[in-house]
């Protein structure tokens, strides 16, 4: 994303390494450190009754960890009680223990990219910057704000706007003030996430409704948005379709730091999406049910619309398991695609929007040195953790034990800090500009329409009439 | 500049205590409600969490994932 418009400098001294490569090895660092961990603390030959039997075990799975749901008190977001009546301290524990591996690694980067001062300027503003994103998650772990897909980011957002329009943003907290570097090293590590060998979870018909109708609602609405509405800013455009088409605030954060959209912009987007993700959460059981659609064909055509993947499951189990089940899955499918819209969106920027001022296209060599290198980061950590995932005996319990126990939590405590950042860094006054004319407005209603038609034909194309034995119940 | 900062402590502490008020009181009081409360268990007992930003984030997907996978 584009922090030029930022007021806060951060980094005086020459940079040793671009914030690119340098998310790239913090994620890497935490990527590796996890594999080892789990390496090393399972047995991937043990049997069981004469059976192979896989027990893959995260030791860092102890140690990190988020605010708990709460339902009471908001202190049971950090002290739960177990059922045998005793204190669980383990969500207080693991966020401790993300705080000091997080200060531990984004302080030595720091101080390796700017200095020894800076690394220390850096750690006394990331204590402040925790503990908003802390708060942020901990308002968000609320079961009722959490049974409405309201996340964590619109908190962050909220806690970090709070500040910066109240007494505004103190200058020493201004050093962990890092969006760009949060949501890169963020958006590496989601990369290990995003596993290709479970794109045919649901053969063909799953491809076509994720992989075939994303891709063309997501182009007609930024070309609807260049051509019909005119949109000033290509950016802004370019991440309301992503996170629209694709699935919502992962896909907005990823197309966000690929086009270089300015902080606003995604702030907006996302603002936008999970208002719409709760009210089409809602609505559309409510007229499936009227209409009486065949289940697997609604799982589906909510799968490829909604935005967000945790409203997706909700909205398709109000309707019954196998609707959970294909949204879901088909959710899934298109959560995979980030990674593909992210490379070419990047790619599309540095070849067609970033021209030179002669309008000429720019040559191969132009183009690697303007690419996004996190984009590759992302891309090789999708590759590598796929490829463990499906090729390496125990792969899929290694792949599952390091994402759940630890790197799944460490990218989720990454994005809650930058989404405090830009709201730190964000004043009221800045959003106003892209809200007047509504156009971005009338950008989600166009494309969003677009999606639910679209969608509605090929899930019934394909889940209704053409593999309708194919997925079986 | 002084007023200024009177103004946005104060404006600060308000945003705080709304935020108190309706975390520590208002939404543990809708909470309890019959059909919230009847709506946060069903979600609960099927592993889902409608706040989930990616697919690994849902437990109800482990499920799902095993009886495709492993036929």
């Amino acid at each position: 994303m584009s922090d030029a418009d930022s007021d806060g400098s951060t980094t005086p001294e020459p940079s040793r390494v671009s914030d690119d490569w340098l998310a790239i090895i913090c994620a890497a660092t935490l990527l590796i450190a996890s594999v080892v961990g789990v390496w090393l603390s399972s047995d991937f030959n043990g049997s069981n009754n004469g059976e192979s039997k896989i027990v893959a075990v995260n030791p860092l799975a102890d140690w990190i960890d988020k605010p708990a749901k709460w339902t009471h008190s908001p202190f049971d977001a950090f002290v739960t009680e177990t059922e045998a009546g005793g204190l669980d301290w383990s969500p207080l524990v693991g966020t401790m223990g993300s705080f000091a591996l997080l200060a531990l690694l984004l302080t030595t980067a720091v101080r390796y990219q700017g200095g020894q001062a800076s690394g220390g300027r850096f750690l006394l503003g990331f204590i402040a910057v925790f503990l908003l994103a802390m708060l942020s998650y901990t308002l968000a772990a609320q079961s009722v704000v959490k049974s409405y897909n309201l996340e964590y980011a619109l908190w962050a957002l909220m806690v970090g706007l709070l500040i910066s329009n109240t007494i505004g943003t103190p200058g020493w907290i201004r050093p962990a003030v890092l969006t760009e570097f949060f949501i890169k090293t963020g958006l590496v590590l989601l990369g290990a996430e995003v596993l290709m060998s479970r794109l045919m979870a649901l053969g063909i018909p799953g491809i076509f409704v994720a992989w075939v109708v994303t891709p063309i609602v997501l182009i007609s609405t930024y070309v609807f948005g260049q051509k019909v509405l005119k949109m000033e800013s290509r950016s802004l455009n370019m991440v309301i379709s992503a996170d629209m088409s694709v699935c919502g605030v992962s896909a907005a954060i990823a197309a966000a730091a690929a086009c270089k959209a300015k902080k606003e912009e995604l702030s907006l987007a996302i603002g936008m999406s999970l208002s719409f993700t709760v009210i089409m959460m809602v609505v559309l059981p409510i007229v499936i049910k009227a209409i009486g659609m065949d289940e697997t064909v609604a799982g589906a055509w909510m799968g490829g619309t909604i935005d967000s993947t945790g409203a997706v499951a909700a909205a398709g189990a109000t309707l019954g398991d196998r609707a959970l089940e294909v949204a879901a899955t088909v959710k899934m499918i298109q959560n995979i695609l980030i990674g593909v819209s992210a490379f070419g969106i990047a790619t599309y920027w540095v070849t067609r929007v970033e021209k030179d001022p002669h309008g000429d296209r720019p040559g191969i060599s132009e183009v690697w040195k303007r690419f996004p290198r996190f984009v590759l980061g992302f891309i090789a950590a999708s590759i590598i953790f796929s490829l463990l995932h499906s090729l390496v005996d125990g792969g899929p319990e290694l792949v599952d034990s390091v994402i759940k126990g630890s790197t799944k939590t460490l990218r989720g405590w990454f994005f809650c800090l930058a989404f405090v950042s830009i709201g730190l860094e964000t004043k009221f006054s800045e959003l106003a500009p892209y809200l007047r004319g509504g156009k971005p407005l009338v950008l989600y209603l166009c494309g969003q329409s677009l999606n639910l038609i679209l969608t509605l034909v090929m899930a019934y194309l394909m889940f209704g009439i053409l593999f309708k034995d194919f997925v079986a119940p | 500049m002084r007023i200024s900062f009177i103004s946005g402590t104060t404006r600060l502490f308000a945003a705080s205590a709304a935020i108190l008020l309706i975390w520590g009181w208002g939404l543990p009081w809708i909470a309890q409600l019959p059909t919230i409360d009847k709506r946060l268990q069903f979600l609960d007992e099927r592993g889902i969490d409608p706040s989930a930003m990616y697919y690994t984030e849902l437990d109800a997907m482990d499920k799902i994932l095993q009886r495709i996978e492993q036929p």
